[in-house]
């Protein structure tokens, strides 16, 4: 699977988080944001 | 600062508390985010692959990894945004 392209556009979405709101990668623009994907909570992460 | 994988949310608060994280923590349950990311090869990958994006004030990729050393990638990270 292919990692986004530099200097493309970032794909949209909205996902819940924690406590199952909504944040939409949109809540944050006009900032820099550091997305991690991991394997799982809990564990050796 | 967003962490995303595909744990239920009940365990990603839990988690959260736990380790004492103060970033939103994202659940993708369908994969579809991780598939657009390049951190799942399928919607039936059972965990994420490590991978980190950042997207700048514009939402274009500045920069994406795919993270083989999960102890040296925070400060190589870092060295990116700072």
């Amino acid at each position: 699977m292919a990692l986004p392209e530099i200097g493309s556009v970032a794909a949209a979405f909205t996902l819940p988080n924690q406590d199952g709101k909504s944040v939409s990668l949109a809540d944050y623009a006009g900032r820099h944001v550091l997305i991690w994907f991991y394997p799982r909570a809990f564990g050796n992460n | 600062m967003l962490g995303i994988t595909f744990s239920p949310t009940d365990d990603l608060k839990k988690w959260r508390e736990e380790v004492g994280l103060t970033a939103d923590l994202l659940c993708d349950a369908d994969r579809s985010v991780a598939l657009a990311y390049g951190a799942a090869e399928s919607a039936d990958q059972e965990k994420a692959t490590r991978v980190t994006v950042i997207i700048g004030p514009d939402g274009t990729v500045l920069q994406a990894y795919a993270v083989d050393n999960a102890e040296a990638h925070p400060a190589e990270a870092l060295a990116h945004i700072a």
